[in-house]
């Protein structure tokens, strides 16, 4: 399991995208990332996770995939413990990363499970976009690492990460809203 | 400790480093940024040191505006080398901004032309016409295994589905397929594979769709080993036993070498197809970073400026206070002096100009202040001297008066100090006696000299004693001229009665001692030869001694009263009431026309009432012999309170309508023998004058057309008791 610890940088760059008055929110509008479902279960004591995604690249995601520029997508799950008095402890975060990029020679996209390292190859970039909108049984959390007589919560998103793009364009695609894709966060009690 | 921390040389050349350091910085990691694997710490290099030079930038802006701002507040309050100071700041900004701004402007047209050229358009063609040669040589490749597929298709047509495996096997074998498998309705049938452990996969959606659409399916993709191979799939052509569709995939693995060559070509074009397409985004930071740079060097740039001026400005702006201060009189400022340079040379000689300029003027104060002392001791002593100066400069102008001469004088020359001497003469009566008397001595132009002058004044001849004494001016000439005067009068006049008094003395003396024996023989004779002379020698001798016992008697008379003036009886002091007195004595006279105007609120004088009486008898005697021939003797006494110096005095006046006297009869009215009636033994107002200031009062007389009037002044008895009381 891999610790994120959310990047610094994207707070500045968020001010400095406010700051630079550029259009707010007209992605988020589309909502071009999206869960549309998810849950959890428990089987073997392990909690899994079930849902289905949506992933829709806007023009100029697509433009620098067909130029080279790979692309990383990432499913952040969080599993929360709330308190009373104080901020909801992180209990885990979990960070599923695949890496889209585009093979000109024989005209197909590559899907590279980051966490997995397996790689998929596909005719149509929807067919390599669909390939990762199921999501059946990723394991998450084993359940003897929470406290049985606690209330916690499961959080998840995706996002387009823009930390993994190459350093010339990580600048202006943090002031970009088309860039900055990201699903609202999508919550609910772990049971 | 913030001044001098934001003031010195060490922190201004610390910030530069500063600067230098984050450029070099943000330099490293621009240059980093046109990587494209992230490469650990440094990939953010770039963002970290935009937002740390952000922060700089704005410490910087905030820096040079507080110092703006204080510069054009002190520029705006007029302060002393704030003019200066503005300028050098303009030329130091302008001389760094211009070429700062020129040399950005050409580097930043240099970059873009030089990023731009990275891209030529021809590599670009290259790289993609080697993509296309390498697709068509593949393309070639593939028909190949496409009719090699659709041959073993053929092959597997009259096959058992138990036997497909074997089948596929030796077809495998033969072919150089890699992998090859049967499937029928999505399941696998049969699979053969160069590998020992491989899973079976069924043939993937799209695969399936478009040989559901009655075309095969060939399709190059990179294998899972990094390498390329083809997949193909075809139908299997219906027959014998097949009731179902059955489904034939190949996977064809490339040539090592082709591969490698295809993946070479593939992976470049990519790279260089990514590259350029973050030609946009390198520009733009590139030009990020060069305008950091440029705002940076010319914040800093202008800073410097700020501060270096400051400094430079700083002795000249003290330099023009203490010019300032010096200028309104304050020589205690003292600038501090830094450095070896010229402008701490010349501030150190301006505080060693200002201590001495202090020195001398503090000199010069206390020269003034023993001045001032000096000339306040002589006013003390002038004033306090009984003899009157006048000073009179060289135009005739009063000049110094004390206030003895304004005493003297009876009039406050005060009031007219500075005018010349003419004025203040027109103006008063005495000083102009006086300056009349003295003129010539002083036109004379004779050094010094010395006059008796009498004023004739409302209460007598006064006697002055007048020395003149005339200074050297400065050029040589004539100067301020200085008179000094003493009143004589009551002198000459006492000197006077003393004379009056010896020959009264020696009168009574001399002459009473043989009165008796010419007396006593007169009367001897007489008895004697009286009888026996015949009778008109004896009314001879009768009338002969009578004369002389009476001329005898009478000189012994006139004896008696002169040894009475000289004689100084004690005096019996008492508060007297002089109205009560002056109704009392006039009650002894009848047949007079008298007229009385007394006061009633006169005060009591301390006198001897004998002695006073006296005086108001030998008046009241003296008034009446006057007037001996009138047939109407008027007489008019009054009494008043009157004023003199802040003296409280009683003033009685004895006038009468007899023929008065001529004027200058004035001065001897009082001796002696000085009459001017057929009668009278002459000494009667001496005495009055006599007892008069034997009170401390004084006399004197005044014409009065007809006739004469007395003035007598007595002080009062209170302004005794309060001298006694001082």
């Amino acid at each position: 399991m891999r610790y994120h610890h959310r990047h610094p940088l994207l707070i500045v760059a968020a001010l400095l995208w406010l700051w630079l008055g550029l259009g707010v929110g007209s992605a988020r509008a589309e909502s071009h990332f999206l869960i549309e479902s998810a849950r959890t279960e428990l089987d073997d004591g392990v909690y899994r996770l079930h849902g289905r995604l949506l992933f829709h690249l806007t023009a100029e995601v697509e433009e620098a995939l067909h130029n080279g520029v790979p692309i990383t997508l990432l499913l952040e799950i969080e599993v929360d413990r709330k308190r009373r008095w104080a901020w909801n402890d992180t209990v885990a975060t979990l960070r599923q990363s695949w890496r889209l990029s585009y093979h000109p020679l024989s005209g197909r996209y590559l899907v590279d499970n980051l966490n997995t390292r397996v790689r998929e190859s596909f005719g149509a970039l929807s067919a390599a976009l669909r390939s990762l909108e199921q999501l059946e049984g990723l394991p998450v959390i084993d359940a003897k690492l929470l406290a049985a007589d606690e209330r916690y919560y499961i959080r998840v998103r995706t996002r387009l990460a823009i930390e993994a793009l190459p350093p010339p364009m990580r600048l202006w695609t943090y002031l970009s809203s088309n860039w900055r894709l990201e699903s609202p966060w999508y919550t609910w009690v772990l049971q | 400790m913030i001044r001098r921390l934001t003031r010195g040389v060490a922190p201004a050349i610390l910030l530069f480093l500063l600067v230098l350091l984050s450029l070099y910085l943000l330099g490293v990691a621009t240059e980093k940024s046109e990587g494209f694997a992230p490469s650990g710490e440094i990939e953010n290099l770039f963002l970290w040191m935009l937002v740390i030079n952000t922060l700089g930038l704005l410490v910087l802006v905030t820096l040079i505006g507080a110092n703006l701002h204080s510069l054009i507040r002190s520029f705006r309050r007029n302060e002393p080398g704030s003019r200066l100071n503005l300028r050098m700041v303009v030329v130091f900004i302008v001389l760094a901004v211009l070429p700062v701004t020129i040399v950005y402007g050409f580097s930043l047209q240099f970059l873009h032309r030089g990023i731009d050229s990275w891209f030529k358009i021809r590599v670009e063609k290259a790289l993609e016409d080697a993509l296309v040669l390498s697709q068509t040589a593949l393309d070639l490749r593939k028909r190949e295994w496409l009719r090699g597929v659709q041959e073993m298709a053929s092959e597997l047509a009259g096959v058992d589905e138990e036997d497909a495996a074997m089948a596929l096997g030796d077809i495998r074998a033969r072919s150089g397929a890699s992998e090859l498998t049967l499937v029928k309705k999505g399941r696998i049938i049969a699979f053969s594979s160069n590998e020992a452990v491989v899973v079976p996969r069924r043939p993937s959606e799209e695969v399936l769709l478009q040989l559901q659409q009655g075309h095969p399916y060939i399709g190059l993709e990179p294998d899972p080993g990094g390498g390329l191979q083809v997949r193909v799939a075809v139908t299997v052509p219906a027959g014998g036993t097949q009731s179902e569709t059955w489904l034939l995939q190949a996977l064809f693995p490339l040539d090592k070498r082709i591969s490698d060559l295809a993946g070479s070509v593939q992976s470049h074009f990519t790279q260089y197809k990514a590259l350029a397409y973050q030609r946009e985004p390198l520009k733009k930071n590139f030009s990020l970073t060069l305008t950091m740079v440029l705002l940076l060097s010319l914040l800093t740039a202008v800073w410097a400026a700020l501060f270096t001026t400051r400094r430079l400005v700083a002795p000249i702006r003290d330099l023009a206070e203490g010019t300032r201060a010096v200028a309104a009189g304050n020589y205690d400022k003292r600038l501090p002096a830094v450095g070896s340079d010229e402008l701490a040379f010349l501030v150190r000689s301006f505080n060693d100009m200002t201590r001495r300029i202090g020195q001398a003027s503090a000199e010069a104060r206390r020269s003034q202040q023993h001045a001032e002392e000096q000339r306040a001791y002589l006013e003390a002593v002038l004033a306090n001297l009984s003899s009157g100066v006048i000073t009179i400069d060289r135009l005739h102008r009063l000049r110094t008066v004390n206030a003895a001469a304004s005493h003297i004088l009876g009039v406050d020359l005060q009031q007219y100090v500075g005018q010349p001497l003419g004025e203040a003469a027109a103006a008063n009566n005495r000083l102009r006696q006086l300056t009349t008397a003295v003129a010539p001595m002083m036109d004379r132009e004779v050094h010094q000299w010395e006059k008796e002058v009498v004023l004739t004044t409302e209460r007598g001849r006064r006697i002055l004693i007048c020395r003149g004494t005339s200074l050297q001016a400065e050029d040589g000439g004539q100067g301020d001229q200085i008179m000094v005067f003493d009143e004589v009068t009551a002198l000459v006049q006492a000197q006077r009665d003393a004379a009056w008094g010896e020959v009264a003395r020696r009168l009574a003396h001399e002459i009473k001692n043989p009165l008796t024996p010419i007396q006593l023989s007169a009367e001897r004779l007489r008895r004697k030869y009286l009888k026996s002379m015949p009778p008109d020698d004896a009314e001879l001798l009768d009338r002969s001694t009578h004369t002389i016992v009476q001329q005898v008697e009478a000189l012994k008379e006139m004896v008696n009263a002169f040894s009475d003036y000289a004689r100084a009886p004690r005096m019996q002091l008492e508060p007297v009431d002089l109205n009560a007195l002056i109704r009392e004595v006039l009650d002894l006279y009848s047949g007079i026309d008298l007229t009385l105007r007394l006061a009633d609120d006169l005060p009591q004088v301390e006198a001897d009432p004998g002695r006073l009486r006296q005086v108001l008898h030998n008046l009241v005697k003296n008034a009446l012999e006057a007037m001996e021939t009138e047939r109407r003797k008027r007489l008019e006494i009054g009494s008043r309170r009157v004023k003199e110096q802040g003296q409280e005095q009683i003033e009685v006046t004895v006038r009468d309508y007899g023929p008065g006297f001529e004027n200058d009869q004035a001065d001897h009215f009082f001796e002696p023998y000085m009459t001017t009636k057929p009668k009278g033994t002459g000494l009667g107002l001496a005495v009055v004058k006599k007892i008069v200031e034997e009170h401390g009062g004084a006399v004197w007389v005044e014409d009065a057309e007809p006739g004469a009037r007395i003035h007598l002044r007595f002080p009062a008895a209170s302004n005794k008791r309060i001298n006694d009381h001082e």
